[in-house]
């Protein structure tokens, strides 16, 4: 049933029939409401910014970054941390919210255009291998929290001891102006 | 109030409740955790199970992540499976040992070519193309090795040439070294795409950028030692690289990979810039000295040349556009007349990806002056100016048909007369 079609219905159940009980217009709220919830949870209504963090173990001794240093890095422009060592880079799958948001908030690249960078990088002697992908959000956590020089994005959230968000262009995620949100109606 | 009313909101009271909560999953779960009184012993013991299962399988991955053989108890068997790795959209082959990494990849491209003044051949040819053969390794945070092997026609020949094998130590992102034959950066091209023809865009390579046996007149192979790094300013991304190596010998085609025929040695210094306020813009620098080795065998050239060249770059990669250029010029003084020859050659390539097919336009321009003992036997001090017209498409992820029309000048090495060239070329390459 489409959205507009259940609306009419209600509209017209509540005020078109004039004969119609109070108890039947409110037997029909009844059934209709959880119909509204529905579609409403469906289609998402307005676009849900979705917050996702950057994520490293919490022994890494860099705390906050610019979007244009989190670029150099998510690109491998910089490959060693200031203390922790060479960069482990934890790619996250396209096919993950927190993928396609640094896909296009921090590398500004598409999949095959990404894919072609590591190419380069790897074919040019500039990267050792082309960063692994992970799917799942928990062993992209799992592996931050192992290796001091591992970092990686997921969905900003409760996050488990060992590991810790930076804070990206001086904005935490969840702040109001956090420069990696995803609307995930758009996705 | 009727009694049909009263029933009637008496009737509706349970459906709007039932509404109520059945749209709010908080409160069902509220009233689930309320009225339930917990799930049986077996039940969490089960959940406990997987859970624990679950940890493990995740450690087990996570161990192939950072390169360490999955934790096993010895009695647990020998099986060499490492169990199902986290990577997927993988990109070529690979080992992962402990602190070893290992990459391979291979490229490939065949391709077929018209043109209208061939030199001694027909003019339409399917040609092999290239085979190239990559491997690096990386031991430990710092130490790497990396070798490109590359099989292509000469002449009618295919033959192997080792066209990279070096080992570099990383201290930091400010200074690495590296010694063994590479890829010189007077050429921004040749430090991208270096021989693998699937990235570059096009199908031929512009006239500056030719290897020294393909009718190139730069230095693009080097075999001595690259210092360089890359330092973070507040403006940009700096990067840096020195060279000192055996340059070049007697004749152009001659790299002295595995020897040098004088003590003096080449030497050249790169800078390169990416301007943190425009964002995919590179733009860079260098210059180069050697003195190349007389020859006895070859008339005039019984001195030594000494040469000199500084070369720059501009890039711009945004999204789907992507614009290359780069200009030289390179001078050979000849040491016992003290002889200069001055040489100028650039390019402008531009290209727009719309979807899976990528447009370009190139204009390529070389104006070499006449009489270079060094470039004159072998016929590469010709003028020739070329416009290309073409199109990439990258019918899937690893592999590309690309097309191009090309038509401009070349001067005659005989004559001097500069004469109309029509080029179709046809490429497919790929990598795995």
């Amino acid at each position: 049933m489409g959205r507009h079609t259940a609306l009419t219905t209600g509209l017209v159940l509540l005020m078109g029939c004039k004969g119609v009980s109070v108890a039947r217009r409110a037997f029909a709220w009844a059934l209709l409401l959880p119909v509204f919830g529905l579609l409403g949870a469906e289609s998402g209504g307005s676009p849900k910014p979705v917050h996702v963090a950057i994520i490293v173990n919490a022994k890494n001794g860099t705390t906050d970054v610019t979007l244009k240093q989190l670029r150099l890095i998510f690109t491998l422009e910089q490959q060693f941390w200031p203390k922790s060592g060479r960069i482990l880079l934890i790619q996250r799958s396209s096919r993950t919210l927190a993928g396609q948001a640094v896909l296009k908030g921090v590398y500004s690249m598409t999949e095959d255009q990404l894919r072609k960078h590591w190419v380069q990088k790897l074919f040019s002697g500039e990267i050792p291998a082309i960063p692994a992908v992970v799917r799942e959000t928990d062993a992209a956590i799992l592996s931050t929290k192992k290796n001091e020089a591992a970092i990686t994005a997921v969905i900003a959230g409760e996050l488990p001891e060992g590991v810790r968000a930076l804070v990206v262009d001086g904005k935490k995620p969840g702040e109001e102006g956090y420069p990696l949100v995803w609307m995930e109606e758009s996705s | 109030m009727t009694f049909d009313r009263i029933a009637g909101r008496r009737a509706a009271a349970p459906w709007l409740l039932l509404s109520i909560v059945s749209s709010n999953p908080l409160a069902l779960q509220a009233a689930d955790a309320q009225e339930s009184p917990g799930p049986p012993k077996d039940v969490q013991a089960e959940r406990l199970e997987r859970l624990e299962r679950r940890n493990e399988e995740l450690e087990r991955r996570l161990g192939v992540v950072e390169g360490r053989s999955p934790a096993r108890p010895q009695e647990a068997g020998d099986s060499e499976d490492p169990g199902p790795a986290p990577e997927e959209e993988e990109t070529g082959m690979g080992i992962h040992r402990g602190s070893l990494r290992v990459a391979f990849q291979l490229f490939g491209d065949v391709g077929f070519m018209y043109n209208s003044k061939p030199e001694d051949e027909g003019n339409t040819a399917f040609a092999f193309g290239s085979m190239d053969l990559f491997v690096t390794a990386q031991m430990g945070d710092h130490f790497r090795v990396l070798s490109e092997t590359v099989w292509e026609g000469e002449g009618d020949e295919i033959e192997l040439e080792q066209e990279r094998l070096y080992a570099s130590y990383q201290w930091s992102d400010f200074l690495y070294a590296k010694a063994g034959v590479e890829h010189l950066f007077v050429t921004r091209w040749n430090r991208l795409y270096h021989h693998g023809r699937w990235l570059e865009t096009s199908v031929e390579r512009p006239h500056l950028t030719r290897f020294e046996d393909d009718e190139g007149f730069m230095p693009v192979h080097f075999a001595g030692v690259e210092v360089g790094g890359r330092w973070r300013s507040p403006a940009g991304l700096v990067e840096y690289a020195g060279v000192i190596s055996n340059g070049r010998g007697p004749t152009p085609e001659d790299r002295q990979r595995l020897r040098d025929l004088n003590d003096a040695k080449a030497v050249g210094a790169w800078l390169g810039f990416q301007p943190a306020r425009v964002a995919g813009l590179h733009v860079a620098g260098s210059v180069y000295f050697d003195e190349i080795p007389g020859d006895d065998s070859i008339p005039g050239r019984e001195h030594h040349i000494r040469e000199l060249i500084a070369s720059g770059s501009a890039m711009y990669r945004r999204h789907n556009f992507h614009l290359v250029g780069e200009a030289v010029w390179l001078q050979n003084r000849e040491a016992f007349s003290n002889r200069g020859y001055e040489h100028v050659s650039a390019y402008l390539q531009v290209a727009y990806q719309v979807d899976l097919v990528t447009p370009f336009a190139r204009l390529d321009y070389s104006d070499m002056e006449n009489g270079d003992p060094y470039f004159m036997p072998s016929g590469t001090d010709v003028d020739r100016w070329e416009q290309i017209f073409g199109a990439r498409y990258d019918f899937i992820t690893q592999a590309a048909l690309k097309l191009e029309v090309g038509f401009g000048k070349v001067e005659d090495s005989g004559t001097g007369e500069r004469e109309w060239v029509v080029t179709l070329r046809s490429q497919l390459a790929w990598y795995f």
